[in-house]
This record gives C-alpha cells, sequence and structure tokens, in this order.
C-alpha cells in the first residue's frame, strides 16, 4: 500500500493548507440570459496543495521515494487528509460504517458540546463490555489520535487497534478525551471504537480520527471520509529546495481520482 | 430549501464585501453610426463576493457542506444581501471550484461569489 508520509513529528500536515473542492456544471445560457443547468455528479475533484518546510533528509527522501514509486503523476496512493476527520459519519452512529456490539444501543438527538443536537446515547445493556466500531483503511503504523466529546455516569474507553485502550471516568460534564501515539504495527486497516463497561451509559459527540499526535479541532464528517484511496501527484516533476542543513523545502501539488 | 451558511458571529459576509448590478442592453448599430437599444432583462442581476477569513474548522466545514450541497453552480439558493437585508431567492455560486486555505489551526479563509439568476 503506497501511502503520503507523515514527517517525523507524526504530523501530516504544515500550515498553510490549501484544499480544492471542483465539481462540474454544464451550464447553456440562452439569448435572453436564462440559464438551463446539468449536474455532471461523477465530475467532481478534489485537490490539495501542500507546502512542506524545514523536512529533514528522511522526510525529503520518503517523499521521493513516493514519488518515484508512484511513477510521477503516473500510479496512486493513499492520503489521509489533514483537513478533514478520517472517521465518516461522525454524527451518526446508525450508519453502517460504524457497527455495533448487538447488546449497545444508541439513540440519537441528544443536546451535543457545542449547543445543537448531534449526540449520542450510548447504553450497554448486557453483562460484558460492548463496543461501536468503525474500521479504517489507512495504514496502521501511522500515529493518529482518536477522540470524542463525552459525558455520563460509568467509564468508557477509547480504543485504537488491538492493543491500545484508555478508560475514562467520566461525569455530568462534556469533556474531550483522546487517545493518540503510534500503535507500532503494521497492517493497510486499523479500528477505533468506543467501547462501555457493563451498565454503562454515556452521552458521545464528535468522534475524530486525525492522523497527528494529538486532537485538533473538531470537523464534522458524513459519508465521505478523509482517507483518499486514489491520490496522484499532480505534475511528473518533483522539486525541492535545500535551505539550510538538513532542511529542504517543497510545493506539492496532490490530486484524487475517485 | 438551501441557505447561505452564516458565520458563529450570525454575520454573512466580512469586510471587504463586493457588491454589484448588472444589466444586460442589447445595441444595434447602424451604418450611418445611428444606435438602437434595448433592455435584455427587466431588472439588474445582481453579484457579491464574500472574502472570509479567520474561519473556525465548524464554519469551515459548514462552507464545504454548503458548497457540497448546492454542487458548485448547479442548485439555486436564497441568499440575503447583507446590504439591505433582502433576501434573492434564486442565486447560485459563480464557480464550480471552491478553495480553503488554512493559515493556521481555526484560521481558514475562501471566497465566494454569488450570483443572481435571470427567473
Amino acid at each position: 500500500m503506497l501511502v503520503f508520509p507523515q514527517l517525523s513529528n507524526g504530523a501530516n500536515i504544515q500550515y498553510p493548507l490549501v484544499r480544492m473542492d471542483a465539481s462540474r456544471t454544464v451550464v447553456n445560457v440562452l439569448q435572453d440570459g436564462t440559464r438551463v443547468k446539468f449536474e455532471d455528479v461523477t465530475a467532481g475533484r478534489t485537490s490539495w496543495v501542500l507546502r512542506l518546510e524545514s523536512l529533514n533528509e528522511a522526510e525529503r527522501v520518503a517523499v521521493e521515494q513516493l514519488f518515484v514509486t508512484a511513477e510521477g503523476e503516473l500510479n496512486t496512493f493513499t492520503l489521509l487528509d489533514p483537513a478533514t476527520n478520517l472517521l465518516s459519519w461522525s454524527e451518526d452512529f446508525g450508519k453502517p460504517a460504524w457497527v455495533a456490539d448487538p447488546l449497545l444501543q444508541a439513540t440519537g438527538g441528544v443536546a451535543d458540546a457545542v449547543g445543537g443536537s448531534s449526540a449520542w446515547q450510548l447504553t450497554n445493556t448486557g453483562q460484558a463490555s460492548q463496543k461501536i466500531a468503525q474500521t479504517i483503511a489507512g495504514p496502521a503504523r501511522f500515529t493518529y489520535c482518536f477522540s470524542v466529546y463525552a459525558r455520563g455516569t460509568g467509564s468508557v474507553s477509547l480504543v485504537r487497534g488491538a492493543s491500545d485502550r484508555r478508560t475514562f471516568a467520566l461525569g455530568s460534564a462534556w469533556q474531550r478525551i483522546s487517545t493518540a501515539g503510534n500503535l507500532g504495527v503494521s497492517g493497510d486497516t486499523f479500528q477505533v471504537a468506543i467501547t462501555l463497561a457493563p451498565g454503562a451509559s454515556v452521552q458521545v459527540f464528535g468522534p475524530q480520527l486525525e492522523a497527528q499526535p494529538a486532537a485538533g479541532p473538531y470537523r464534522r464528517s458524513r459519508g465521505v471520509s478523509g482517507v483518499y484511496a486514489k491520490v496522484r501527484f499532480e505534475s511528473d516533476h518533483l522539486r525541492t529546495t535545500a535551505v539550510g542543513l538538513d532542511r529542504n523545502s517543497s510545493v506539492i501539488r496532490l490530486v484524487s481520482v475517485e | 430549501m438551501i441557505t447561505f451558511p452564516v458565520l458563529k458571529s450570525g454575520a454573512v459576509a466580512q469586510y471587504p464585501a463586493e457588491r454589484s448590478v448588472e444589466r444586460t442592453t442589447w445595441i444595434g448599430r447602424f451604418v450611418d453610426g445611428s444606435e438602437q437599444r434595448f433592455s435584455n432583462q427587466p431588472a439588474g442581476l445582481h453579484r457579491w463576493v464574500v472574502r472570509l477569513s479567520l474561519l473556525t474548522e465548524a464554519e469551515v466545514v459548514a462552507i464545504r457542506e454548503f458548497v457540497d450541497n448546492v454542487g458548485g453552480r448547479f442548485e439555486a439558493f436564497t441568499f440575503t444581501d447583507p446590504w439591505d437585508g433582502t433576501a434573492y431567492a434564486n442565486c447560485s455560486l459563480d464557480s464550480d471550484v471552491n478553495t480553503i486555505e488554512w493559515v493556521g489551526e481555526n484560521n481558514g479563509r475562501t471566497t465566494l461569489v454569488i450570483c443572481e439568476n435571470r427567473s
């Protein structure tokens, strides 16, 4: 699996970051100024401009290696969009993207942490711990942060992959809980989950997964997650400027061809 | 009905903002130099340039979802003119491309151009 590399500090972005979303509308302008429009629903494209500064030699080589392996703009690779929540349907646990254990009840429309009503009540009615999980088609070896707003009685655990589990005691006030770091495993998919102990009943809002070492501002997501599986370089040229010892800069333009 | 998103402050636009009115005049020029003109539309059509900066992530998400909902130039929506509060029911975006730049965390910026359609 070819993936756009993470930086050595665990981030995969530097500011400023530019993202462009393009759709295609065929417009026929009549003589009286009236416009007849046709939406080309399959022609949407997303592209990014990544300005990377102060890359060390290992980071420069990783980007160049990806460019060489992908043969410039010929082949595609996976990009973890730094501008999007890597989870889909972050405010709807009822969607098929979320898989719940059979004795976990999920009810939507609960007052959330930002003044809306997009939180969910999760209740474990079973005798064993129950979870609600989502599988991400991203490299398990990267650094990720999984965060969620939560409140309620009892405790809740955030789980990443098979090895990382953090348990939090909750209260009546909203708190943003998170678990982050490198899982240290290989694989092209991994799972994140919210796990409840028997009898626990909690309200959760805004689950978010990011390919970075700490939680950033919450970004609502719908049916499209931030994992773009078919991204390519927009050019057959990769230019890097060495601005000092072990300091390189590059401007990289990528486009999704899904 | 799709509505144009408002910022956290409740405002629609930030300074500097542009507003223009466009008319279409048909001009027939004759060999002797004289002209005959008539209006090709009953009223002027408005156009607004909304430049937004210092956007929070929630505001950026709202704008991205709005652009996605209207499909770029395709779908019409109601836009309330921030100058006079008039709601124009038949407006659309002027471009199929929406560019958002993140200058930093919770610091996005973008420009949307809205044009009033002929009904």
